[in-house]
């Protein structure tokens, strides 16, 4: 490749910001999830600037109907639901991406040890990964966080020390893989430091997959914190999307027939594991995935060629 | 003949492989099980709310489940009970742990099994229409659907269900205690009747996955050389579909079965909560507000077993039905 | 189906059936060593005989019984007991069942009887003089030694005797899932958690119940039994929530019936430690401040829908008799409260946070998950709290961890407490909370007054009940002049009936469990 040739006509670099955004256009399902993505930590940012009403102060009757002040009605204490949901996604958010970072990072530590080391560590580790895969991660949850009584803090931990079994296994295949590679073994073979070869050489090829991966246990994390909220295994008296779930159920939202303090959270919770599902599917998708083609379908009623076969 | 015994080896080593990684999970979450519940905070004596109990009274309640005993004494008749599936005594009910586990297992499976073949049905369906389609906006709208409900928390899902169907269908517990009918059928139906919203709530809860993953297969296996020979051979589309694709669609989720048991349990804990269902769920719950540990104890070692167990079943199942193994 | 399952199975289709339905509780054991919250007390008082119980106006009345006579130095009691009376396997009541019973309660009340302990305290021991007579010696005159009987049932001896075992492990380990009873109702099936049903049994030694039989059916929460009623698949709806009145009100087929509760929220003041941690907070005038700024209206039109009652003093009003109705109710004035704290030279930080003794005025706050009101109660109490500039920090637990936490180190560990109590009909147990007695126990604030104390034991021997009351009104006092516990609200009963329920009488109690007399004369038109 010659230096002085314009750029402007070679495709974009692969691995570049500009490149990731002219892909992620190419999907709509992925930008669909980045935009969501984006607005929640937007509410999360700004949340106690746009909620229209202080989350502490009774503003309406309880359970109280929608109106068109209050778009959403009213709470079992009588406080604005549209405010609500907004604050809640603050802490929702938090603990999923709190307890995603711990899985991603436990999980990546361990999987990039085993994968990378191979022998006698990679089992050992990886008994211990499948251990905690064959363990039920909710009910072992729940128990936890009955015997240490309800806390967000300890909630987020246990949630995140449960979740990252897979990462682990994940990015010990893809670290065993990468370990392979001609330019690894050459760079350790010129008596490169371990240290080096994972951060200059196997970080950046598992990066993406990693990301993937945080995505998907953001999602799996904002689900189990609703979970353990519903158990009433978190401080009740913050304001989360899941808090918000078990404060309906609790105080019999349905007997009142006040839908409106049950759905809202709900949906919220939904949009957002929606579009980190979304994005994840895209990244794991671009990154090491493989797409089929039938060679049969309803569109097409004849044969096709065998992917590849063109070539 | 050396060729089958060959391979009738290697396939009951295959087989031996997962019983003896699924014996030792279990003994190890036995042995930390103990420990777990043995360092909690607070204990049966503080359990009861009553004024003017007496210190006599807590001793007593302490004596009674040998909570002033030596830590390693515990542990030794841990050990000796479990031995005899003794998992002790709830703080509550003051009944055998393994009786209050049993019944409320008898309760769970049911209604698991049945949301199970409800989600695996639908899953089925949708995936075969979608990969079908692929592509099209009908595919779209179905793998929209999946991905959709599997991203609903299960329990509000259950809530959405019970404001809907309110008058409509039971929503609160198993069966209608005030039935006066020793007819099986009436009782039978009754119980039915109570199961067809928390089984619709389990089947769409869970049905996502499946469906997502049965889809991709059945497409990679229309990708596969084979079809060509089956059309070539003179089958319709639809006969092929049904003869290669189902059948190979059913593999990745035998997988997909055992690696997710736990949270199919999980599901299934949430989903009884919110419909009063006397299953395992429901006695973890009551046993969370009452913190009665032993009840919490012997579920959780029923769940972890449970789901091991099934898991080494699943790998078992997986030996026999992949062709891979069968033949090679 | 269940293993737990008992009793016949052709009971047929009753006709006068009460079907009852509960959304927060259950039974959690019908073995009166292990009974524990409403349902399984009434399942033991249905089942078992009581020498004496309280009648639906809460006085002493017999039950087995028939009418007993105190010696001159008031320490031997003589009961006869209905003859004829018999278990329903057949074998006679007697006067040496009582006689069993109660001794083995005072042989194993260290142990296996440690419940019932407080009941069998002042009894010395039980004398059966034949089959219908029963002599119970007391230790010493006490005003509560009728309610201490009421509280004790009478259990089959022939079934009980042989599995006590020699340190009585036996009767607290005992299952008791299909009872040997003699009350006016016998257990045809108990499926836990889910329901128990009951039918009448016609040998009983006392008057005939009109109802065939009642059932109580176990949702796992609240919407689930309303949604029931409704639906017409149960007779009667406890613990119904506030938030559901409105849809309830509206049909013409259910009567809402809400009733003056017991169950008492309390504000709880650390009153040992804070020496150490917050001596501000010794200031009566602090506490003063603090109980004006609690806006306990606000509180309970939010979280009772308005029908919890105000309380002046820590005994509930529905205590009526003992309630002192003459202490003053504490109003509610932001305003006046800041002035206090004001004059007292507690400065208020840019944060709004005042600072007391060089600390800032931030407290913590425990609570149990399971207290009545609880998170809502505590949310708004923070609130009304920054509005004088006093900071909490709320943290919920399990009870046990509750407990654990407000005792631990002798009171050291925190401020604040919230938590809720439910007087007896004889209020001698609950006025022993405060005491210094009850450190590490009861009392959750660690409240220590020799002046009350003295006065508590006083009250417990005053036979004259004029006298007595006098002296409860004088301790109530005390406790709203100090305010170790400030009362926040009496929370309502509220219980829902369908319109063909006949004579199902109103309770203080979530469900009442202190009298036979509860269903007797219930009936439910078809």
């Amino acid at each position: 490749m010659s230096t002085d040739s314009p750029s402007r006509k070679t495709p974009l670099a692969r691995g570049s910001l500009r490149w990731h955004v002219h892909m992620l256009m190419g999907s709509r399902p992925a930008m669909a999830g980045v935009v969501i993505l984006l607005f929640f930590l937007f509410v999360v940012v700004f949340g106690d600037v746009i909620a229209p009403h202080d989350v502490r102060e009774k503003t309406g009757p309880v359970f109280g109907p929608p109106t068109a002040e209050h778009l959403l009605g009213f709470d079992d204490g009588g406080v604005d639901m549209v405010s609500l949901v907004i604050v809640g996604t603050r802490i929702s958010f938090l603990v999923g991406f709190a307890a995603a970072l711990i899985a991603t990072l436990f999980g990546g530590i361990v999987g990039l040890l085993a994968g990378y080391y191979g022998g006698t560590i990679d089992r050992l580790l990886m008994a211990v990964t499948d251990y905690f895969i064959a363990i039920p991660a909710l009910p072992l949850m729940i128990i936890l966080a009955a015997l240490w009584g309800p806390d967000l803090t300890r909630a987020t931990m246990l949630i995140g020390l449960l979740l990252w079994t897979l990462t682990a296994r994940v990015i010990r295949a893809q670290t065993l893989s990468a370990r392979e590679r001609g330019f690894v073994r050459r760079a350790k073979a010129m008596g490169a430091s371990d240290w080096w070869v994972i951060r200059k050489h196997l970080l950046p090829q598992i990066a993406g997959l990693l990301t993937a991966s945080g995505i998907t246990t953001l999602a799996v994390a904002v689900f189990y914190e609703a979970a353990l909220a519903f158990f009433g295994l978190e401080s009740a008296t913050a304001v989360s999307w899941g808090i918000l779930i078990h404060n309906a159920f609790a105080q019999s939202a349905l007997s009142a027939g006040a839908w409106w303090a049950i759905v809202p959270p709900g949906v919220a919770i939904t949009v957002l594991i929606l579009a980190c599902n979304l994005v994840g599917a895209y990244i794991e998708d671009n990154f090491g995935g493989v797409n089929y083609q039938p060679h049969i379908s309803a569109q097409r009623y004849t044969l096709l060629p065998r992917r590849g076969s063109a070539k | 003949m050396t060729r089958s015994s060959d391979s009738l080896m290697r396939f009951l080593r295959r087989l031996v492989w997962p019983v003896l990684t699924g014996t030792a999970t279990i003994l190890l979450t036995l042995v930390a099980n103990f420990f777990l519940f043995r360092f909690a905070p607070g204990d049966a004596a503080d359990l009861r709310h009553i004024p003017g109990a007496s210190a006599e009274m807590k001793e007593a309640i302490r004596r009674e489940f040998g909570l002033d005993r030596p830590y390693w004494e515990q542990f030794v008749k841990y050990l000796e009970q479990l031995l005899h599936g003794n998992l002790g005594y709830s703080y509550q009910s003051r009944l055998p742990v393994s009786l209050e586990l049993g019944n409320a297992l008898q309760n769970t499976i049911p209604l698991l099994l049945i949301g199970l073949v409800v989600a695996l049905v639908i899953a089925w369906f949708s995936a075969v229409i979608a990969a079908w389609n692929q592509g099209r906006t009908i595919d779209q709208v179905l793998r929209g659907a999946a991905l959709a409900f599997y991203a609903m928390p299960t329990q509000w899902l259950g809530l959405i269900l019970i404001f809907a169907f309110t008058g409509i269908l039971p929503s609160g517990g198993m069966r209608d205690p005030f039935l006066f009918s020793d007819s099986a059928w009436d009782q039978a139906m009754d119980i039915g009747r109570h199961m067809i919203l928390p089984g619709i709530t389990y089947a769409l809860a869970v049905y996502g996955q499946f469906m997502v993953i049965m889809r991709t297969s059945i497409l990679q296996t229309l990708s596969e050389d084979f079809i060509v020979t089956a059309k070539i051979k003179g089958l319709t589309d639809w006969q092929v579909m049904q003869r290669h694709a189902t059948r190979n669609a059913l593999l990745p989720v035998t997988t997909l079965l055992g690696l997710n048991l736990g949270m199919l349990v999980g599901g299934a804990i949430l989903i009884e909560v919110a419909y009063s269902w006397p299953g395992i769920g429901q006695l973890v719950y009551h046993a969370v507000i009452g913190r009665d540990y032993p009840v919490l104890s012997g579920a959780f070692i029923l769940i972890t077993t449970s789901v091991v167990v099934c898991n080494i079943l699943v790998d078992m199942i997986y030996v026999l039905i992949d062709p891979r193994t069968r033949q090679s | 189906m269940m293993a737990l399952a008992v009793g016949t199975p052709a009971f047929g289709q009753p006709n006068n059936f009460l079907r009852i339905g509960d959304g927060s509780s259950r039974v959690d054991s019908i073995n009166p060593f292990g009974a524990v919250n409403g349902f399984s007390l009434l399942t033991v008082r249905t089942l078992y005989p009581f020498l004496v119980e309280y009648d639906l106006e809460g006085r002493i009345t017999s039950d087995l019984a028939e009418n007993y006579a105190i010696s001159d130095d008031g320490l031997t009691w003589t009961f006869n007991i209905a003859a004829g009376a018999t278990w329903n396997d057949g074998t006679p009541l007697t006067a040496s069942d009582a006689e069993w019973t109660i001794n083995t309660m005072i042989a194993f009340r260290d142990g296996a009887t440690a419940r019932f302990s407080s009941f069998i305290a002042n009894i010395v021991e039980a004398v059966a003089k034949s089959d219908t007579e029963l002599t119970i010696k007391f230790a010493e005159v006490a005003a509560t030694s009728g309610d201490a009987l009421a509280q004790i049932p009478i259990l089959p001896e022939h079934i009980w005797a042989p599995i006590a075992g020699e340190d009585g492990s036996g009767l607290s380990s005992f299952g008791n899932t299909d009872p040997v009873s003699a009350g006016p109702f016998e257990i045809v099936r108990f499926t836990p958690p889910e329901s128990i049903i009951f039918k009448r049994y016609d040998d009983f030694y006392g008057t005939a119940p009109k109802l065939d039989g009642f059932g109580v059916v176990f949702y796992s929460n609240d919407d689930a039994a309303v949604n029931a009623l409704k639906a017409g698949d149960i007779d009667a709806a406890y613990e119904v929530p506030a938030t559901a009145m409105s849809t309830l009100a509206g049909s013409t087929a259910v009567n809402v019936v809400v009733t003056e509760g017991r169950d008492t929220v309390f504000f709880e003041i650390n009153s040992r430690a804070i020496k150490e941690t917050a001596p501000e907070l010794k200031n009566p005038r602090v506490r003063e401040a603090i109980d004006l700024a609690i806006d306990k209206d606000e509180i309970i039109d939010v979280v009772t829908d308005g029908l919890g009652a105000r309380s002046a003093s820590f005994l509930p009003p529905s205590a009526q008799y003992w309630y002192n109705d003459e202490l003053e109710m504490p109003g509610h004035d932001v305003d006046k409260a800041n002035a206090i704290l004001d004059e007292l030279g507690y400065a208020m930080r840019e944060d709004g946070i005042r600072v007391a003794n060089g600390m800032p005025m931030i407290y913590r706050f425990l609570y149990p998950d399971v207290a009545t009101g609880a998170p809502r109660v505590i949310t708004m109490i923070a609130n009304m709290l920054a509005d004088i500039g006093i900071k909490v920090e709320p943290q919920a637990s399990d009870y046990p961890s509750y407990a654990a936490a407000i005792f631990r180190d002798d009171y050291l560990n925190f401020e604040f407490g919230l938590d809720d109590f439910e007087p007896d009909n004889d209020p001698n147990r609950f006025l022993g909370i405060p005491t210094c007695a009850q450190f590490n126990q009861a009392n959750e604030t660690g409240y220590c007054n020799k002046e009350y104390d003295a006065l508590f034991a006083e009250q417990a021997v005053t036979l004259d009940t004029q006298k007595r009351r006098e002296i409860v009104r004088e301790l109530q006092a005390i406790i709203a002049r100090d305010r170790p516990i400030i009362p926040i609200y009496a929370a309502p009963t509220i219980s829902a009936q369908r319109s063909n329920v006949r004579d199902l009488p109103p309770s203080p109690l979530i469900i009442n469990h202190i009298s036979k007399q509860f269903l007797m004369n219930v009936t439910v038109e078809k």
